[in-house]
């Protein structure tokens, strides 16, 4: 079983992200798990989101602890320290960050496997929100697949296309660009 | 049918249900107080002295029945277009609406549903006859009425008058931008169509005798109004360019239009004294009234004061004529003396003192009395005589058998709405007389003759009505004649209805004390007690079963039902 | 069909299978996105029903008992506050026989003012003569939902499908969806024996003297017994259309159990690995779900119960005063069993007010249990520790 945590700002589509994921990942044939964190939301507020995926059926209904994996929809979380996205997070496990920045800039998180994608610039290319507020979610799962391998970039665009009911396309096409735009910190520490 | 006293549990039902418990359950045994339908007399019909059921009509109208209201309307009441023009609706100021948006445009209404009905077929079928012979003395519209509704009751009536055509003061008095001719006579014209003859240009006491209607009728009644004007009484008073108000306004009225002096006063605060200052208004004349109290206590219809006011007559208020003014053979002013308000006299008006000193003069070129009218009825005998009355007694019968009497000669001058409703109930009487040979103690009131039952010992005030149900609606406007325009045309200056105004201004009555169908009894009747009578008017109350709880009683919004003890 | 949805979104989609004619709700979270999703559903026409927008549950559940009594099937969803403010209705459905479902998103009453998850709202309805189904998944809301129907319908009681705040309801996850022609031919339309008729007019829940009242009470009890055997039927025959049967109670791992799990929604879901985790650890370790809790399958967990060594019953709720629901009504049921056969029984209370009750949590309370380190009768797990019971009971008044 895999478990990620998405973090994000409330507003920039971290739940949603994380239904698409699922939702991809069960058109693969998986059995899949998504919720956010329970409670209220407030706009910009760190907020946090979850998936669980399997080849069994799942049984464990519970809040993720020990995250496999981690997808920070917004750097500044991180630079500005106002979560500890690590908490919890499996030794050798991996962290996709949305940044400009190369991703050994994030090497002072831990011994992880890292990768950024600008999905930012790629949203707004593809005129998805505002420039000043671009939607991170769909590019970010793009550079996902391509990074983690854990799931298909063709289940993710049709996820995307099924669960997005506006400008499904430019969603689609923001999720392949940043799939080919990650970087993947070289070289990988040990682990997934 | 469920089965009430199961052997086995297997035979009760689900749950406590009883399709037949609540017709054993005999609840109506428990009550000591039981509703009835009773309607009672809503504040607007109880100050109507014509007895217009109001309510029922406002009712029909809401209803889309625009008919069948002018049929009620015009039922009992032969002048209900001359009415809704001339009438100073009385019940308006009481109408319970005013708490909620302004009263009732009744009279408005009332010309609608009159202008409406001018067709025969509006007339109510007339009884068989009875034989009968009942002659009318006078015209006017206490005559009017009481021919009218002594015809449709079946028996032959004439109306003997004096003038070259019916309608008394209507036609001699009231200027045609209040009440065209022509409706008048459209009216005039129904009555006959009921059946009661017109015999004009005779003149009881010169060209036909009081002893001999009596040979040849089975009953008379005299309704001769007041037509003579009381003089003035001060010097000067002879001249020719002193006119008699009542006389001058006849001859306007009949189309004359004699030379008149350019500025004239006219003296009195009646409808006479406006009648005329309008109507020489109208004829190039510049009239200047002159009354010894203030606007308060005029006896003329507030709306027609208000109406001269707009089209810019002068009024001299506290202001009494001393003498006229006569120079070189021609009236050059009225002197006048002012007046201050004293203790109230027997009227309940204040009575006007003289301010001593304060003589001035009105420059006018000519004076108009229009101080009062009284009876001519010396062709009565002395015993039928009260001084300008008629010696009538509460049944509206005279000393002289068979003679009877309505109108201002009874009750002294008054409305044409208050002579309509007398002669209402002078018929009332004499029909009794006629039929039965039998009098009454006294005549019934006017509302006691309508055909649906009312306690007319219960009048509907805001008080009785459930607040709860009515909601504040403003009173439209009335179209009005521009007054520069009015000032010179005798065009009738107040506008009608139009069908959909009608219903919208019916559909705001609360239809006071009247039941309306509106089922809220049924509604709220806990113990379904209460049915409707299928195509019937009105509900029945199942006596079994109504509890006496009073809900239907309390939630009536117009005073429509009581509470009645138990008779054991 | 299989598809991701959230527990809220699958109540919606076992409404809609089961054709309900009217629903009548009132918004409170966790709930509201059911009956977002239902309204919107009869605003697009996929489902043909009246949509009774109200100001209260109070209103929502007269709205269906309203309908209900005319024959028409009805839904209606709440949570916590609302299902309390619906309490008078709720025993005027049941005594009235009326067949209504209703999903309750178990929530923590206030105060303290909580969104999340426990059970005390539902279980405070115990009483009311109201079947209830607690479900572990969102695939047994679905389940649960349309088999409701059938068994209401048939015994004429109304029945609470209750899912967990959040775990359930918030969470998405793949779900079989079944196939409308399918449902149909489980479900038939509804015919109400003593549904309202115009040509029969007649009045419903008029006074009832003391010589019948209590029979109308024992009509219900009896119709409680009876649902019994046909929830079991009717999760049978949807094992046999689907695959998925249920039944009253759900056992896993139960046999040469010693140590038993006693729980009931999410929690026994989560179980199953700590039972796995367990057993090849060498503790003889099972698991008994809680599936039906009204009425109570007393016999059948007597039955499974009896000549266990230790049971452990792990309540999301609390009876103030005494225990935690499941464990009352357990221990009831096994006094009748032979004194030899009865096991120990160790209460736990745990999760109240939404707090996670996670596979380590469940492997402590077992593991504490079997090894004698829980000795009591009942806990009160994971909370602040106690320095002096008389002073922590009393500390408010004394402040005052």
């Amino acid at each position: 079983m895999i478990e990620i945590r998405i973090h994000g700002r409330g507003g920039q589509g971290t739940v949603i992200a994380s239904q698409i994921l699922a939702e991809a990942a069960f058109r693969e044939g998986k059995h899949v798990q998504a919720f956010p964190s329970f409670g209220s939301e407030r706009r910009g507020a760190p907020v946090a989101a979850f998936v669980r995926l399997d080849t069994e059926p799942i049984l464990v209904r519970t809040e993720i602890y020990e995250p496999d994996g981690l997808i920070v929809l917004d750097q500044s979380l991180i630079l500005q320290k106002l979560v500890d996205v690590t908490q919890g997070l499996k030794e050798g496990g991996w962290i996709l960050v949305n940044s400009s920045h190369p991703p050994e800039d994030f090497a002072h998180l831990g011994p992880y496997r890292l990768a950024t994608v600008d999905a930012s610039r790629i949203a707004a290319e593809h005129r998805l929100g505002s420039i000043t507020a671009p939607i991170v979610n769909t590019a970010i799962l793009g550079a996902f697949s391509a990074f983690t391998g854990l799931v298909g970039l063709e289940a993710i665009a049709e996820a995307i296309s099924a669960t997005v009911p506006v400008k499904s396309e430019a969603n689609v096409e923001a999720a392949r660009a940043a799939a080919v735009a990650v970087s993947v910190a070289e070289p990988a520490p040990a682990g997934r | 049918m469920v089965e009430l006293n199961p052997k086995y549990l297997e035979d009760l039902p689900l749950t406590s249900y009883s399709d037949n418990s609540t017709e054993l359950l005999r609840t109506g045994t428990w009550k000591y107080v039981q509703p009835t339908y009773e309607d009672k007399l809503p504040a607007c019909s109880h100050l109507c002295p014509a007895g217009n059921d109001i309510s029922k009509a406002m009712d029909l109208v809401a209803r889309g029945q625009l008919d069948a209201a002018a049929r009620l309307w015009r039922s009992a009441n032969p002048l209900p277009a001359t009415l809704g023009r001339v009438c100073p609706h009385p019940c308006e100021s009481e109408c319970n609406r005013n708490a909620f948006g302004g009263a009732i445009a009744i009279h408005a209404m009332e010309r609608f549903l009159g202008d409406r009905s001018f067709d025969p077929a509006f007339l109510p079928e007339r009884a068989p006859s009875t034989g009968k012979k009942v002659a009318v003395v006078g015209g006017g519209p206490a005559g009017i009425a009481a021919a009218y509704n002594l015809a449709l009751a079946g028996h032959g009536v004439e109306v003997l008058d004096d003038k070259p055509a019916p309608g008394g003061y209507l036609r001699t008095g009231i200027p045609d931008y209040r009440l065209p001719r022509e409706i008048l006579d459209r009216e005039i014209a129904l009555v006959e169509h009921a059946g009661v003859t017109f015999t004009c240009g005779t003149r009881v006491g010169r060209d036909v005798g009081l002893d001999e209607l009596r040979e040849r009728f089975d009953a008379v009644i005299v309704a001769v109004g007041f037509h003579r004007a009381r003089p003035l009484g001060v010097p000067g008073e002879d001249h020719p360019h002193v006119f008699n108000g009542v006389e001058l306004l006849e001859r306007i009225l009949l189309g004359e239009r004699p030379e008149l002096p350019r500025r004239m006063a006219v003296v009195g605060g009646g409808n006479t004294a406006m009648d005329v200052a309008r109507s020489l208004l109208r004829i190039g004349v510049e009239p200047v009234v002159v009354y010894r109290r203030s606007k308060l206590e005029m006896p003329a219809i507030p709306a027609e004061v208000d109406e001269a006011m707009a089209e810019g007559i002068e009024f001299n208020f506290l202001t009494a004529p001393s003498r006229v003014v006569v120079e070189d053979g021609r009236v050059t002013g009225l002197e006048c003396v002012k007046m201050k308000l004293g203790e109230p006299d027997e009227s309940g008006r204040r009575r006007p003192v003289p301010v001593e000193g304060s003589e001035f003069v009105v420059p006018v070129d000519g004076v108009v009395t229009a101080i009062g009218e009284s009876a001519d009825l010396e062709f009565l005998p002395e015993a039928a005589r009260d001084g300008w009355r008629v010696a009538a007694d509460a049944r509206l019968v005279t000393p002289e058998e068979g003679v009877f009497a309505a109108g201002d000669v009874v009750s002294g001058a008054g409305t044409v709405t208050a002579a309509v409703g007398e002669g209402r109930r002078v018929a009332a009487v004499v029909h009794t007389w006629l039929t039965r040979g039998s009098l009454p103690d006294e005549a019934p009131p006017v509302q006691g003759l309508w055909d649906r039952p009312v306690n007319l010992d219960r009048t509907v005030y805001v008080e009785q009505l459930n607040p709860a149900y009515f909601t504040e609606v403003p009173r439209p406007e009335l179209p009005e004649l521009d007054p520069v325009e009015r000032r010179s045309s005798f065009a009738e200056v107040m506008g009608g209805f139009t069908e959909a105004e009608a219903v919208a201004e019916a559909r705001r009555c609360l239809v006071c004390g009247t039941c309306n169908e509106c089922c809220n009894c049924l509604y709220f009747c806990p113990d379904v007690a209460i049915a409707r009578r299928g195509d019937a008017f009105g509900f029945d109350i199942d006596a079994d079963h109504c509890k006496g709880c009073g809900i239907c009683v309390e939630e009536c919004p117009r005073d429509a039902l009581s509470l009645m003890e138990v008779k054991s | 069909m299989r598809k991701v949805l959230k527990g809220n979104g699958a109540v919606a989609e076992a409404v809609r299978l089961a054709r309900a004619e009217v629903i009548s709700a009132y918004p409170i979270t966790p709930q509201t996105s059911i009956i977002e999703e239902i309204a919107s559903m009869v605003s697009r026409g996929s489902l043909e029903a009246q949509f009774i927008k109200v100001e209260s549950e109070h209103s929502a559940l007269a709205g269906c008992i309203a309908a209900a009594s005319a024959g028409a099937r009805t839904f209606t969803a709440t949570s916590a506050q609302g299902l309390a403010l619906m309490h008078e209705l709720i025993h005027w459905a049941a005594g009235g026989r009326l067949p209504i479902v209703l999903a309750d998103v178990n929530r923590a009453m206030a105060p303290g003012w909580s969104i999340w998850t426990d059970q005390n709202d539902t279980l405070s309805q115990r009483d009311t003569g109201w079947m209830q189904v607690y479900c572990q998944s969102s695939q047994e809301v679905v389940d649960s939902v349309v088999q409701a129907y059938k068994v209401s319908e048939r015994v004429l009681l109304p029945t609470m499908v209750v899912l967990d705040a959040f775990f359930l309801s918030h969470t998405y996850e793949d779900v079989e969806v079944p196939e409308q022609v399918m449902v149909d031919r489980f479900l038939p339309p509804l015919e109400l024996p003593h549904r309202m008729d115009m040509e029969r007019p007649a009045a419903l829940g008029n006074l009832v003297f003391p010589d019948r009242y209590m029979e109308f009470r024992e009509k219900m009890d009896l119709a409680h017994g009876v649902a019994l055997g046909v929830w079991e039927e009717v999760g049978r025959e949807w094992g046999e259309l689907t695959g998925r049967p249920y039944g009253l109670v759900e056992e896993y791992r139960m046999d040469g159990a010693e140590l038993v799990l006693v729980t009931a929604a999410t929690t026994a879901s989560t179980a199953r690995p700590v039972i796995d985790a367990l057993r090849e650890a060498g503790v003889p370790a099972g698991l008994l779900r809680l599936r039906v809790f009204r009425p109570f399958p007393a016999e059948r967990i007597r039955a499974i119960l009896g000549g266990r060594k230790k049971v452990v019953i792990l309540d999301r709720n609390c009876s103030f005063g005494h225990h935690g629901i499941f464990h009352q009504e357990i221990k009831s049921a096994l006094y009748e069993l032979p004194h030899g056969e009865q096991p120990v029984l160790h209460g736990i209370i745990a999760g109240l007010g939404g707090r996670d009750i996670t596979p380590d949590d469940l492997h402590g309370m077992l593991d504490g249990a079997w090894s004698g380190k829980i000795t009591a009768p009942v806990t009160w797990w994971d909370v602040l520790p106690v320095k002096d019971r008389e002073r922590a009971a009393v500390t408010m008044v004394e402040g005052g």
